[in-house]
């Protein structure tokens, strides 16, 4: 018994370990409208599934508002998921945007690590 | 007789040479992709009464490897603004973050903020944290702090 629950807790803490994937990581849009849409694909290369989270920054790192869905989901084992991202121009004719898929680490103890993969993409509005 | 026999010898030597040979093509194409493997968390412990550090006797860093597929990607880390968990009571504290790599990126220790070119593999990133309270002590209870590790 007392081996099974070690055997337990060995597997509990290698699902701790996260890693996540995304592509593209680069690319230019162009748009008729006052928003771009992105779509994205955060991939799970590991065997046990995970959650992931994607979110939308500036060229300076700044969150910005944008349209997420699905905002957060799980991801499961060796798979990707399909996640649109649409963010307004602002005004501006070109915006520089960083989309990040971040995992979503479960509750442990001490100096956790999380991971956030950022793809950059350059979108251009058409008048 | 011995004429069919020559016709039948002649008629398998001739299919023989007749077989075709064609290659038949296998072909990938692969975006550029950054992946990040969270391979073990760190462990902080005390250094001195208001100070938590993973590089303290003790402590453990943590580990991140990132696997890249194309040149012009860049790894940094951002330090945690506040605890996610710890004591009733826990005021304000200060953190710094660290980070060194071997295998496809080798850079010597370097704050946190660093901004580290990756080469193309696999870059084996050695992680630490360094929590100092603002003048006061850290109590007794459970810490818990998050470090991101950023690949774009």
């Amino acid at each position: 018994m007392k081996l099974i629950l070690l055997a337990a807790f060995i597997a509990a803490g290698c699902g701790i370990g996260v890693a996540q994937s995304m592509t593209p990581m680069r690319g230019k849009i162009s748009s008729f409208g006052d928003t771009f849409t992105v779509r994205v694909f955060p991939y799970n290369p590991y065997p046990h599934k995970i959650r992931m989270a994607v979110k939308a920054y500036d060229q300076d790192f700044r969150p910005i508002e944008a349209h997420v869905f699905p905002a957060e989901t799980m991801v499961g084992s060796k798979t990707s998921r399909s996640v649109l991202v649409s963010v307004g121009f602002n005004n501006n004719k070109v915006r520089r945007v960083r989309i990040c898929a971040e995992s979503i680490p479960f509750p442990g103890r001490g100096t956790n690590i999380k991971a956030q993969v950022c793809g950059r993409f350059i979108a251009y509005r058409i008048d | 007789m011995k004429y069919i026999y020559s016709c039948v010898f002649l008629l398998l030597g001739t299919t023989a040479s007749l077989g075709a040979q064609s290659d038949l093509p296998f072909r990938a194409n692969l975006e550029e992709s950054c992946t990040i493997e969270i391979r073990s968390d760190g462990v902080l412990v005390r250094d001195g009464l208001d100070v938590l550090d993973s590089e303290a006797a003790g402590g453990n860093s943590g580990a991140a490897t990132v696997y890249t597929t194309g040149a012009g990607f860049q790894a940094s880390l951002k330090a945690p603004e506040a605890f996610s968990r710890a004591p009733n009571g826990t005021g304000a504290v200060t953190f710094m973050t660290t980070y060194s790599s071997t295998g496809a990126t080798s850079t010597a220790k370097v704050p946190g903020s660093t901004i580290t070119p990756l080469g193309v593999g696999a870059s084996n990133l050695s992680v630490d944290l360094r929590a100092v309270a603002d003048n006061a002590i850290f109590q007794k209870g459970a810490y818990e702090a998050f470090v991101t590790v950023t690949c774009e």
